[in-house]
Protein backbone atom coordinates (compact mmCIF):
# COMPACT_ATOMS: atom_id res chain seq x y z
CA UNK A 1 0.00 0.00 0.00
CA UNK A 2 1.16 3.13 -0.98
CA UNK A 3 1.81 5.90 1.27
CA UNK A 4 0.39 9.71 1.28
CA UNK A 5 2.91 12.59 1.26
CA UNK A 6 1.51 13.26 4.50
CA UNK A 7 2.30 9.80 5.96
CA UNK A 8 5.48 9.58 3.70
CA UNK A 9 6.98 13.61 6.53
CA UNK A 10 5.43 11.66 9.34
CA UNK A 11 7.72 8.52 8.40
CA UNK A 12 11.10 10.88 7.58
CA UNK A 13 10.39 12.81 10.80
CA UNK A 14 10.03 9.65 13.04
CA UNK A 15 13.13 8.44 11.28
CA UNK A 16 15.05 11.62 12.30
CA UNK A 17 13.86 11.18 15.86
CA UNK A 18 14.83 7.47 15.92
CA UNK A 19 17.89 8.63 14.52
CA UNK A 20 18.63 10.78 17.78
CA UNK A 21 17.41 8.33 19.90
CA UNK A 22 19.65 5.42 19.02
CA UNK A 23 22.82 7.54 19.00
CA UNK A 24 21.68 9.01 22.69
CA UNK A 25 21.60 5.19 23.33
CA UNK A 26 24.88 4.27 21.50
CA UNK A 27 27.00 7.17 22.40
CA UNK A 28 27.45 6.07 26.03
CA UNK A 29 29.01 2.27 24.81
CA UNK A 30 30.96 4.84 22.14
CA UNK A 31 32.38 6.41 24.95
CA UNK A 32 33.34 3.18 26.98
CA UNK A 33 34.68 1.71 24.01
CA UNK A 34 37.03 4.95 23.80
CA UNK A 35 37.69 5.12 27.31
CA UNK A 36 38.41 1.54 27.38
CA UNK A 37 41.78 2.33 25.06
CA UNK A 38 43.19 5.23 27.03
CA UNK A 39 46.12 5.20 28.96
CA UNK A 40 45.47 5.30 32.82
CA UNK A 41 46.35 7.99 34.58
CA UNK A 42 47.09 12.02 34.47
CA UNK A 43 46.37 11.97 30.75
CA UNK A 44 43.35 10.23 31.45
CA UNK A 45 42.16 12.24 34.52
CA UNK A 46 42.43 15.62 32.88
CA UNK A 47 40.99 14.39 29.34
CA UNK A 48 38.14 11.82 29.52
CA UNK A 49 36.70 13.60 26.19
CA UNK A 50 39.14 12.96 23.36
CA UNK A 51 39.40 10.15 21.31
CA UNK A 52 41.98 7.23 22.16
CA UNK A 53 45.28 7.75 20.87
CA UNK A 54 47.36 5.38 20.80
CA UNK A 55 45.13 2.37 21.43
CA UNK A 56 46.10 0.47 24.49
CA UNK A 57 43.99 -2.55 23.65
CA UNK A 58 46.04 -4.35 26.29
CA UNK A 59 43.55 -2.77 28.74
CA UNK A 60 40.94 -5.75 27.77
CA UNK A 61 43.30 -8.19 28.72
CA UNK A 62 44.58 -6.31 32.45
CA UNK A 63 40.76 -6.01 33.04
CA UNK A 64 41.15 -9.76 33.40
CA UNK A 65 43.94 -9.89 35.21
CA UNK A 66 43.52 -6.38 37.63
CA UNK A 67 39.85 -6.44 38.33
CA UNK A 68 39.26 -7.71 41.85
CA UNK A 69 36.32 -7.66 44.24
CA UNK A 70 36.18 -9.31 47.19
CA UNK A 71 39.12 -11.63 46.27
CA UNK A 72 37.37 -12.70 43.52
CA UNK A 73 39.48 -11.76 39.64
CA UNK A 74 37.52 -11.05 36.69
CA UNK A 75 37.34 -14.86 36.30
CA UNK A 76 35.36 -15.95 38.93
CA UNK A 77 33.67 -13.24 38.71
CA UNK A 78 32.38 -14.43 35.06
CA UNK A 79 31.89 -18.08 36.58
CA UNK A 80 29.79 -16.93 39.04
CA UNK A 81 27.95 -14.70 36.94
CA UNK A 82 27.33 -17.81 34.31
CA UNK A 83 26.36 -20.28 37.61
CA UNK A 84 24.03 -17.69 39.34
CA UNK A 85 22.13 -16.44 35.53
CA UNK A 86 22.49 -20.05 33.76
CA UNK A 87 21.74 -21.81 37.54
CA UNK A 88 18.53 -19.80 38.36
CA UNK A 89 16.89 -19.91 34.53
CA UNK A 90 17.19 -23.24 34.44
CA UNK A 91 15.59 -23.99 37.71
CA UNK A 92 13.04 -21.37 37.27
CA UNK A 93 12.05 -22.59 33.59
CA UNK A 94 11.83 -26.28 34.51
CA UNK A 95 9.82 -25.21 37.01
CA UNK A 96 7.43 -23.54 35.36
CA UNK A 97 7.08 -25.68 32.38
CA UNK A 98 6.70 -28.73 34.78
CA UNK A 99 3.73 -26.57 36.21
CA UNK A 100 2.23 -24.74 33.08
CA UNK A 101 1.94 -28.30 31.60
CA UNK A 102 0.41 -30.13 34.22
CA UNK A 103 -2.30 -27.29 35.45
CA UNK A 104 -2.67 -26.95 31.57
CA UNK A 105 -3.42 -30.48 29.98
CA UNK A 106 -4.14 -32.75 33.68
CA UNK A 107 -7.27 -32.52 35.06
CA UNK A 108 -6.89 -32.71 38.82
CA UNK A 109 -8.78 -31.01 42.17
CA UNK A 110 -6.18 -27.81 42.43
CA UNK A 111 -5.93 -27.19 38.54
CA UNK A 112 -7.92 -24.47 38.57
CA UNK A 113 -6.38 -23.20 41.92
CA UNK A 114 -2.77 -23.33 40.85
CA UNK A 115 -3.86 -20.71 37.63
CA UNK A 116 -5.73 -19.02 39.99
CA UNK A 117 -2.59 -18.39 42.14
CA UNK A 118 -0.48 -17.92 39.20
CA UNK A 119 -2.48 -14.85 38.59
CA UNK A 120 -3.10 -13.90 41.93
CA UNK A 121 0.96 -13.56 42.21
CA UNK A 122 1.46 -11.42 39.58
CA UNK A 123 -1.23 -9.19 40.35
CA UNK A 124 -1.08 -8.63 43.83
CA UNK A 125 1.87 -6.21 44.85
CA UNK A 126 4.03 -7.48 47.43
CA UNK A 127 6.31 -4.39 48.95
CA UNK A 128 8.05 -5.55 52.18
CA UNK A 129 9.41 -9.36 51.33
CA UNK A 130 12.98 -8.13 51.14
CA UNK A 131 13.75 -8.36 54.99
CA UNK A 132 11.86 -11.53 55.25
CA UNK A 133 13.68 -13.06 52.63
CA UNK A 134 17.10 -12.12 54.02
CA UNK A 135 16.19 -14.11 57.26
CA UNK A 136 14.89 -16.99 55.49
CA UNK A 137 18.44 -17.24 53.57
CA UNK A 138 20.31 -16.47 56.67
CA UNK A 139 18.95 -19.75 58.11
CA UNK A 140 18.83 -21.85 55.26
CA UNK A 141 22.39 -20.58 54.72
CA UNK A 142 21.95 -19.52 51.20
CA UNK A 143 23.50 -16.25 52.01
CA UNK A 144 27.26 -16.09 50.29
CA UNK A 145 26.22 -19.75 48.92
CA UNK A 146 25.78 -21.19 45.52
CA UNK A 147 23.16 -23.27 46.44
CA UNK A 148 21.44 -19.65 46.63
CA UNK A 149 20.21 -20.72 43.10
CA UNK A 150 17.08 -22.80 44.39
CA UNK A 151 15.36 -20.08 45.31
CA UNK A 152 14.32 -19.68 41.91
CA UNK A 153 12.57 -22.87 42.13
CA UNK A 154 9.08 -21.53 41.89
CA UNK A 155 7.21 -22.36 39.30
CA UNK A 156 4.43 -19.45 39.35
CA UNK A 157 4.63 -16.04 37.66
CA UNK A 158 5.00 -14.50 34.02
CA UNK A 159 6.96 -17.74 32.90
CA UNK A 160 4.15 -19.84 34.07
CA UNK A 161 1.43 -18.09 32.51
CA UNK A 162 3.76 -17.61 29.05
CA UNK A 163 4.00 -21.35 28.78
CA UNK A 164 0.59 -22.13 29.89
CA UNK A 165 -0.55 -20.08 26.84
CA UNK A 166 1.86 -22.14 24.80
CA UNK A 167 0.48 -25.45 25.82
CA UNK A 168 -3.07 -24.36 25.58
CA UNK A 169 -2.53 -23.48 21.85
CA UNK A 170 -0.12 -27.21 21.01
CA UNK A 171 -2.55 -29.78 19.53
CA UNK A 172 -2.91 -32.81 21.76
CA UNK A 173 -3.16 -35.23 19.10
CA UNK A 174 0.57 -35.95 18.54
CA UNK A 175 0.06 -36.81 22.86
CA UNK A 176 -2.71 -39.16 22.05
CA UNK A 177 -1.04 -40.78 19.43
CA UNK A 178 1.94 -41.62 21.23
CA UNK A 179 -0.22 -42.37 24.58
CA UNK A 180 -2.01 -44.93 21.92
CA UNK A 181 1.90 -46.12 21.36
CA UNK A 182 1.92 -47.36 24.72
CA UNK A 183 4.35 -44.23 25.50
CA UNK A 184 4.35 -43.08 29.42
CA UNK A 185 3.58 -39.83 30.61
CA UNK A 186 7.01 -38.55 31.12
CA UNK A 187 7.98 -39.90 27.68
CA UNK A 188 5.41 -37.55 26.24
CA UNK A 189 6.16 -34.24 28.33
CA UNK A 190 9.94 -34.82 27.30
CA UNK A 191 10.23 -35.95 24.23
CA UNK A 192 6.96 -34.60 22.58
CA UNK A 193 6.14 -31.82 24.19
CA UNK A 194 8.93 -30.01 25.09
CA UNK A 195 10.61 -30.09 21.65
CA UNK A 196 7.69 -28.65 20.34
CA UNK A 197 7.48 -25.97 23.53
CA UNK A 198 11.61 -25.20 22.48
CA UNK A 199 10.99 -21.95 20.82
CA UNK A 200 8.57 -20.51 24.14
CA UNK A 201 11.09 -22.42 26.28
CA UNK A 202 14.04 -20.59 24.68
CA UNK A 203 12.48 -17.25 24.46
CA UNK A 204 11.63 -16.83 28.24
CA UNK A 205 15.14 -18.42 29.05
CA UNK A 206 17.28 -16.01 27.21
CA UNK A 207 15.18 -13.50 28.83
CA UNK A 208 15.01 -14.83 31.85
CA UNK A 209 19.14 -15.58 31.62
CA UNK A 210 19.54 -12.11 30.83
CA UNK A 211 18.11 -10.50 33.31
CA UNK A 212 19.77 -12.27 35.77
CA UNK A 213 23.25 -11.28 34.30
CA UNK A 214 22.39 -7.95 34.48
CA UNK A 215 21.29 -8.60 38.20
CA UNK A 216 23.25 -6.29 40.41
CA UNK A 217 20.67 -5.93 43.71
CA UNK A 218 20.09 -9.61 45.06
CA UNK A 219 23.65 -10.94 44.45
CA UNK A 220 24.88 -8.00 46.27
CA UNK A 221 22.49 -8.20 49.02
CA UNK A 222 22.49 -12.02 48.85
CA UNK A 223 26.00 -13.20 47.55
CA UNK A 224 28.36 -10.61 48.74
CA UNK A 225 31.71 -12.72 48.53
CA UNK A 226 30.31 -14.21 44.99
CA UNK A 227 30.34 -11.22 43.28
CA UNK A 228 28.26 -11.29 39.43
CA UNK A 229 29.84 -9.39 36.86
CA UNK A 230 27.17 -6.78 37.24
CA UNK A 231 27.88 -6.86 41.12
CA UNK A 232 31.28 -7.13 41.31
CA UNK A 233 30.95 -3.21 39.24
CA UNK A 234 29.21 -1.84 41.46
CA UNK A 235 31.41 -3.18 44.23
CA UNK A 236 34.67 -2.55 42.67
CA UNK A 237 33.48 1.19 41.88
CA UNK A 238 32.59 1.54 45.84
CA UNK A 239 35.91 -0.60 46.48
CA UNK A 240 38.36 1.86 44.46
CA UNK A 241 36.53 4.82 45.20
CA UNK A 242 38.51 7.40 42.93
CA UNK A 243 41.54 5.19 42.77
CA UNK A 244 39.83 3.03 40.03
CA UNK A 245 41.97 2.32 36.74
CA UNK A 246 39.01 4.13 34.56
CA UNK A 247 39.96 2.39 31.29
CA UNK A 248 40.50 -0.86 32.47
CA UNK A 249 37.05 -0.61 34.64
CA UNK A 250 35.41 0.37 31.53
CA UNK A 251 37.03 -2.53 29.52
CA UNK A 252 35.34 -5.05 32.37
CA UNK A 253 32.38 -3.30 31.64
CA UNK A 254 32.46 -3.55 28.07
CA UNK A 255 33.82 -7.14 28.15
CA UNK A 256 30.68 -8.09 31.28
CA UNK A 257 28.05 -7.19 28.39
CA UNK A 258 29.44 -9.08 24.85
CA UNK A 259 27.47 -12.74 26.30
CA UNK A 260 24.23 -11.13 26.72
CA UNK A 261 24.61 -8.74 23.71
CA UNK A 262 25.56 -11.62 21.59
CA UNK A 263 22.81 -13.84 22.75
CA UNK A 264 20.38 -11.35 22.21
CA UNK A 265 21.74 -10.13 18.74
CA UNK A 266 21.71 -14.56 17.55
CA UNK A 267 18.12 -15.04 19.32
CA UNK A 268 16.25 -11.70 18.67
CA UNK A 269 14.03 -13.63 16.50
CA UNK A 270 12.87 -15.97 18.53
CA UNK A 271 12.36 -14.08 21.53
CA UNK A 272 9.84 -11.38 19.60
CA UNK A 273 7.76 -14.30 18.31
CA UNK A 274 7.24 -16.29 21.00
CA UNK A 275 6.78 -13.67 23.85
CA UNK A 276 3.62 -11.72 24.06
CA UNK A 277 1.20 -11.28 26.74
CA UNK A 278 -1.67 -11.31 25.89
CA UNK A 279 -3.92 -10.29 28.74
CA UNK A 280 -4.85 -12.12 32.00
CA UNK A 281 -8.01 -14.12 33.13
CA UNK A 282 -8.61 -15.11 36.68
CA UNK B 1 -13.20 -49.78 34.74
CA UNK B 2 -9.86 -51.19 36.53
CA UNK B 3 -7.77 -50.21 33.29
CA UNK B 4 -8.97 -46.88 33.65
CA UNK B 5 -7.99 -46.40 37.22
CA UNK B 6 -5.11 -47.14 36.81
CA UNK B 7 -4.50 -45.19 34.03
CA UNK B 8 -5.96 -42.02 36.19
CA UNK B 9 -3.61 -43.24 39.14
CA UNK B 10 -0.49 -42.87 36.63
CA UNK B 11 -2.13 -39.73 35.67
CA UNK B 12 -2.05 -38.25 39.00
CA UNK B 13 1.35 -40.09 39.88
CA UNK B 14 3.08 -37.97 37.01
CA UNK B 15 1.36 -34.39 37.92
CA UNK B 16 2.66 -34.87 41.60
CA UNK B 17 6.34 -35.99 40.20
CA UNK B 18 6.52 -32.67 38.07
CA UNK B 19 4.83 -30.34 40.68
CA UNK B 20 6.23 -31.74 43.78
CA UNK B 21 9.39 -29.70 43.75
CA UNK B 22 7.85 -26.32 42.13
CA UNK B 23 5.21 -26.41 44.60
CA UNK B 24 7.56 -26.85 47.60
CA UNK B 25 10.05 -24.10 46.09
CA UNK B 26 7.02 -21.87 45.91
CA UNK B 27 6.04 -22.59 49.51
CA UNK B 28 8.99 -22.33 50.70
CA UNK B 29 10.56 -19.07 49.04
CA UNK B 30 7.03 -17.29 48.36
CA UNK B 31 4.56 -18.37 51.24
CA UNK B 32 6.96 -19.18 53.73
CA UNK B 33 8.48 -15.75 53.05
CA UNK B 34 5.44 -13.56 52.69
CA UNK B 35 3.17 -14.88 56.02
CA UNK B 36 7.12 -14.50 57.48
CA UNK B 37 6.66 -10.53 56.47
CA UNK B 38 3.19 -10.01 57.84
CA UNK B 39 4.55 -11.51 61.42
CA UNK B 40 8.01 -9.15 60.76
CA UNK B 41 5.64 -6.29 60.59
CA UNK B 42 4.30 -6.79 63.94
CA UNK B 43 7.75 -7.32 65.45
CA UNK B 44 10.70 -5.60 67.29
CA UNK B 45 14.05 -6.60 69.11
CA UNK B 46 13.19 -6.26 72.56
CA UNK B 47 16.52 -3.89 74.10
CA UNK B 48 16.56 -5.75 76.99
CA UNK B 49 16.41 -9.44 76.46
CA UNK B 50 18.01 -8.99 72.72
CA UNK B 51 14.99 -10.98 71.61
CA UNK B 52 11.66 -10.33 69.52
CA UNK B 53 8.34 -8.86 71.00
CA UNK B 54 5.26 -8.41 69.64
CA UNK B 55 4.35 -4.52 69.00
CA UNK B 56 2.03 -2.00 66.94
CA UNK B 57 6.03 0.24 67.42
CA UNK B 58 6.66 -0.31 63.60
CA UNK B 59 3.37 1.16 62.54
CA UNK B 60 3.25 4.44 65.06
CA UNK B 61 6.88 4.82 63.97
CA UNK B 62 5.61 4.67 60.36
CA UNK B 63 3.34 7.08 61.02
CA UNK B 64 5.56 9.34 62.44
CA UNK B 65 7.69 9.03 59.51
CA UNK B 66 4.83 9.92 57.33
CA UNK B 67 3.29 12.81 59.18
CA UNK B 68 6.71 14.39 61.41
CA UNK B 69 9.88 13.14 59.51
CA UNK B 70 10.48 13.46 55.96
CA UNK B 71 12.38 9.98 55.36
CA UNK B 72 9.28 7.80 54.01
CA UNK B 73 6.96 11.12 52.62
CA UNK B 74 9.72 12.10 50.81
CA UNK B 75 10.76 8.21 49.32
CA UNK B 76 6.57 8.16 48.64
CA UNK B 77 6.24 11.51 46.96
CA UNK B 78 9.78 10.17 44.68
CA UNK B 79 8.21 7.29 43.93
CA UNK B 80 4.79 8.57 42.39
CA UNK B 81 7.27 10.57 40.71
CA UNK B 82 8.47 7.57 38.80
CA UNK B 83 4.99 5.71 38.65
CA UNK B 84 3.56 9.00 36.99
CA UNK B 85 6.73 9.69 34.67
CA UNK B 86 6.94 6.07 33.75
CA UNK B 87 2.99 6.23 33.24
CA UNK B 88 2.11 9.46 31.15
CA UNK B 89 5.23 9.30 29.50
CA UNK B 90 7.27 5.92 29.12
CA UNK B 91 3.89 4.18 28.36
CA UNK B 92 2.72 6.32 25.55
CA UNK B 93 6.16 6.81 24.15
CA UNK B 94 6.79 3.40 24.54
CA UNK B 95 3.71 2.38 22.42
CA UNK B 96 4.54 4.50 19.40
CA UNK B 97 7.75 3.68 19.26
CA UNK B 98 6.29 -0.13 18.76
CA UNK B 99 4.19 1.62 16.50
CA UNK B 100 6.58 3.06 13.86
CA UNK B 101 8.73 -0.50 14.15
CA UNK B 102 5.48 -2.32 13.78
CA UNK B 103 5.25 0.06 10.54
CA UNK B 104 8.79 -0.71 9.35
CA UNK B 105 10.07 3.08 9.71
CA UNK B 106 13.28 2.59 7.57
CA UNK B 107 16.10 0.63 9.47
CA UNK B 108 13.73 -0.78 11.92
CA UNK B 109 15.25 -3.90 12.41
CA UNK B 110 18.65 -1.91 13.53
CA UNK B 111 16.39 0.42 15.53
CA UNK B 112 14.21 -2.40 17.23
CA UNK B 113 18.06 -4.12 18.47
CA UNK B 114 19.01 -0.81 19.61
CA UNK B 115 15.89 0.41 21.55
CA UNK B 116 15.89 -2.59 23.75
CA UNK B 117 19.49 -2.32 24.00
CA UNK B 118 19.29 -0.74 27.27
CA UNK B 119 17.49 -3.74 28.30
CA UNK B 120 19.29 -6.40 28.14
CA UNK B 121 22.86 -4.44 29.23
CA UNK B 122 23.51 -4.32 32.88
CA UNK B 123 21.73 -0.85 34.52
CA UNK B 124 24.97 -1.38 36.48
CA UNK B 125 26.98 -0.62 33.51
CA UNK B 126 24.96 1.88 31.49
CA UNK B 127 24.85 3.68 35.07
CA UNK B 128 28.66 3.64 35.39
CA UNK B 129 29.04 5.14 31.44
CA UNK B 130 25.97 7.55 32.28
CA UNK B 131 27.11 8.86 35.44
CA UNK B 132 30.94 9.44 33.69
CA UNK B 133 28.77 11.42 30.71
CA UNK B 134 27.55 13.63 32.81
CA UNK B 135 30.30 14.27 35.28
CA UNK B 136 32.31 17.68 35.27
CA UNK B 137 35.28 16.12 32.70
CA UNK B 138 32.72 13.97 30.54
CA UNK B 139 31.46 15.01 27.71
CA UNK B 140 28.25 16.42 28.50
CA UNK B 141 29.80 18.45 31.85
CA UNK B 142 32.78 19.82 29.47
CA UNK B 143 29.95 21.14 27.04
CA UNK B 144 28.11 22.55 29.87
CA UNK B 145 30.81 24.24 31.08
CA UNK B 146 31.90 25.95 27.63
CA UNK B 147 28.79 26.70 26.98
CA UNK B 148 27.97 28.57 30.77
CA UNK B 149 31.01 28.55 32.49
CA UNK B 150 29.41 26.92 35.10
CA UNK B 151 29.56 23.43 36.62
CA UNK B 152 26.54 21.10 37.30
CA UNK B 153 26.46 18.63 40.01
CA UNK B 154 24.05 17.02 38.47
CA UNK B 155 24.08 13.74 40.88
CA UNK B 156 25.47 15.71 43.97
CA UNK B 157 22.69 18.66 44.15
CA UNK B 158 18.69 17.95 45.97
CA UNK B 159 17.66 20.43 42.91
CA UNK B 160 19.38 17.79 39.97
CA UNK B 161 19.88 14.94 41.52
CA UNK B 162 16.44 13.19 41.42
CA UNK B 163 15.46 15.00 37.77
CA UNK B 164 19.00 13.48 36.53
CA UNK B 165 17.66 9.62 37.57
CA UNK B 166 14.22 10.33 36.39
CA UNK B 167 16.06 11.67 33.05
CA UNK B 168 18.18 8.45 32.96
CA UNK B 169 15.07 6.09 33.70
CA UNK B 170 12.99 7.60 30.90
CA UNK B 171 15.36 7.56 28.44
CA UNK B 172 16.68 3.72 28.90
CA UNK B 173 13.14 2.65 29.67
CA UNK B 174 11.25 3.45 26.27
CA UNK B 175 12.15 0.53 24.86
CA UNK B 176 11.69 -2.33 27.31
CA UNK B 177 8.26 -2.93 26.46
CA UNK B 178 9.35 -3.98 23.15
CA UNK B 179 9.21 -7.22 23.00
CA UNK B 180 5.74 -7.85 24.28
CA UNK B 181 4.10 -4.88 22.38
CA UNK B 182 6.42 -5.95 18.57
CA UNK B 183 5.22 -9.72 20.11
CA UNK B 184 1.26 -8.42 20.33
CA UNK B 185 1.54 -6.27 17.18
CA UNK B 186 2.85 -8.90 14.92
CA UNK B 187 -0.46 -10.80 15.37
CA UNK B 188 -2.65 -7.93 14.19
CA UNK B 189 -4.43 -9.26 10.97
CA UNK B 190 -2.30 -7.79 7.77
CA UNK B 191 -5.86 -8.19 6.10
CA UNK B 192 -7.98 -6.11 8.47
CA UNK B 193 -5.31 -2.98 7.76
CA UNK B 194 -4.73 -3.42 4.49
CA UNK B 195 -8.52 -3.54 4.42
CA UNK B 196 -9.10 -0.04 6.42
CA UNK B 197 -6.27 1.57 4.22
CA UNK B 198 -8.03 0.47 1.15
CA UNK B 199 -11.33 2.13 2.93
CA UNK B 200 -9.08 5.21 3.55
CA UNK B 201 -8.19 5.38 6.67
CA UNK B 202 -5.11 7.16 7.94
CA UNK B 203 -1.51 6.43 9.94
CA UNK B 204 -3.16 7.50 12.84
CA UNK B 205 -6.34 6.30 12.56
CA UNK B 206 -5.05 2.92 11.88
CA UNK B 207 -3.19 2.80 15.36
CA UNK B 208 -5.84 4.19 17.27
CA UNK B 209 -8.66 2.69 16.12
CA UNK B 210 -7.30 -0.77 14.61
CA UNK B 211 -3.85 -1.78 16.34
CA UNK B 212 -4.70 -0.23 19.70
CA UNK B 213 -7.76 -1.98 20.27
CA UNK B 214 -6.29 -5.47 18.94
CA UNK B 215 -3.43 -5.02 21.17
CA UNK B 216 -5.54 -4.26 23.94
CA UNK B 217 -5.09 -7.39 25.97
CA UNK B 218 -1.56 -6.38 25.92
CA UNK B 219 -1.09 -3.38 26.83
CA UNK B 220 -3.53 -3.39 29.32
CA UNK B 221 -1.62 -6.15 31.05
CA UNK B 222 1.30 -3.90 30.44
CA UNK B 223 -0.80 -1.15 32.67
CA UNK B 224 -1.90 -3.64 34.88
CA UNK B 225 1.94 -4.73 36.27
CA UNK B 226 2.96 -0.81 36.15
CA UNK B 227 0.21 -0.34 38.86
CA UNK B 228 1.20 -3.37 40.54
CA UNK B 229 4.60 -2.08 41.07
CA UNK B 230 2.93 1.25 42.12
CA UNK B 231 5.00 1.77 44.83
CA UNK B 232 7.89 -0.53 43.70
CA UNK B 233 8.00 2.90 41.39
CA UNK B 234 11.79 3.56 41.21
CA UNK B 235 15.21 4.81 39.19
CA UNK B 236 18.88 2.70 40.00
CA UNK B 237 19.12 5.36 43.19
CA UNK B 238 21.50 2.98 44.91
CA UNK B 239 23.57 3.23 41.43
CA UNK B 240 23.31 6.92 40.87
CA UNK B 241 23.40 8.37 44.49
CA UNK B 242 22.51 5.52 47.49
CA UNK B 243 19.93 7.57 48.26
CA UNK B 244 21.19 10.82 49.20
CA UNK B 245 20.24 14.26 47.94
CA UNK B 246 16.77 13.68 48.24
CA UNK B 247 16.23 10.86 45.88
CA UNK B 248 15.12 7.61 47.91
CA UNK B 249 11.84 5.65 46.92
CA UNK B 250 10.27 3.46 48.66
CA UNK B 251 11.61 -0.19 47.42
CA UNK B 252 15.29 1.67 47.29
CA UNK B 253 14.17 2.81 51.27
CA UNK B 254 13.37 -0.90 51.95
CA UNK B 255 16.34 -2.03 50.29
CA UNK B 256 18.98 0.45 52.15
CA UNK B 257 17.88 -0.86 55.36
CA UNK B 258 18.37 -4.42 54.63
CA UNK B 259 21.22 -4.16 53.09
CA UNK B 260 22.99 -1.74 55.19
CA UNK B 261 21.40 -1.85 58.59
CA UNK B 262 20.08 -5.25 58.80
CA UNK B 263 16.77 -3.98 59.40
CA UNK B 264 14.51 -6.19 59.30
CA UNK B 265 10.89 -5.86 61.02
CA UNK B 266 10.43 -2.01 60.50
CA UNK B 267 10.40 -2.38 56.54
CA UNK B 268 8.33 -4.99 56.52
CA UNK B 269 5.91 -3.37 58.40
CA UNK B 270 6.55 -0.08 56.02
CA UNK B 271 6.08 -2.43 53.15
CA UNK B 272 2.99 -4.14 54.69
CA UNK B 273 1.28 -0.80 54.63
CA UNK B 274 1.72 -0.25 51.10
CA UNK B 275 0.67 -3.64 49.94
CA UNK B 276 -2.28 -2.68 51.27
CA UNK B 277 -2.55 -0.04 50.13
CA UNK B 278 -1.24 -1.38 46.23
CA UNK B 279 -3.49 -4.09 46.69
CA UNK B 280 -7.05 -2.68 46.01
CA UNK B 281 -5.56 -0.21 43.31
CA UNK B 282 -4.13 -3.10 41.32
CA UNK B 283 -7.42 -5.16 41.47
CA UNK B 284 -9.41 -2.10 40.48
CA UNK B 285 -7.12 -1.45 37.97
CA UNK B 286 -7.45 -4.98 36.49
CA UNK B 287 -11.25 -5.19 36.76
CA UNK B 288 -11.02 -1.91 34.57
CA UNK B 289 -9.72 -3.68 32.01
CA UNK B 290 -11.77 -6.88 32.03
CA UNK B 291 -14.90 -4.50 32.02
CA UNK B 292 -13.21 -2.89 29.06
CA UNK B 293 -12.08 -6.15 27.04
CA UNK B 294 -13.57 -9.29 28.81
CA UNK B 295 -11.13 -11.97 29.63
CA UNK B 296 -10.51 -14.34 26.72
CA UNK B 297 -8.35 -17.16 28.47
CA UNK B 298 -9.94 -20.51 28.35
Amino acid sequence: MKKTLGEKIIFAIVSIIFLVYALVILYPFFFAIMSSLKENGRAYINDSVSLPWPMYFGNYVKAFKELEVSNNNFFQMVFNTIWYAGGCTVLEILSSSAIAYCVCRYKFKLRNFFYGLSVFIMIIPIYGALPSSYRLFSILGLIDSRFYIVSAINGFGFSFLILYAYYKGVSWNYAEAAFIDGASHYSVFFKIMQPMAMPSVTAIAIMSFVGLWNDYSAPLLFMPNLPTLASGLVLYEKETQYMANQPIYFAGAIISIIPVVTIFIVFQNTIMQNVYAGGLKG
Amino acid sequence: MKKERSQRSRELEFVCVMMALPVTGFIVFWLIVNINSILFAFQQIDPLTGGTRWTFENFVMFYEDIIVNDTILGALKNTMIFFSANLFIGMPVSYLLCYFLYKRVFGYRFYRFVFYLPSIISEAVLVILFKQIISAKGPIGVFLYNQTGMYFPFLKDSRYALKTILTYSLLMGFGGNIVLLSGAMSQVDKEIIEAARIDGVGLFREMGNIVFPLTWPTFSTLLLFTFVSLFAASGPVLLFTKGEYQTRTISYWIYEQVYFSKQLYYPSAVGLVFTLIGTPIALGIKKINSLIIPDVED
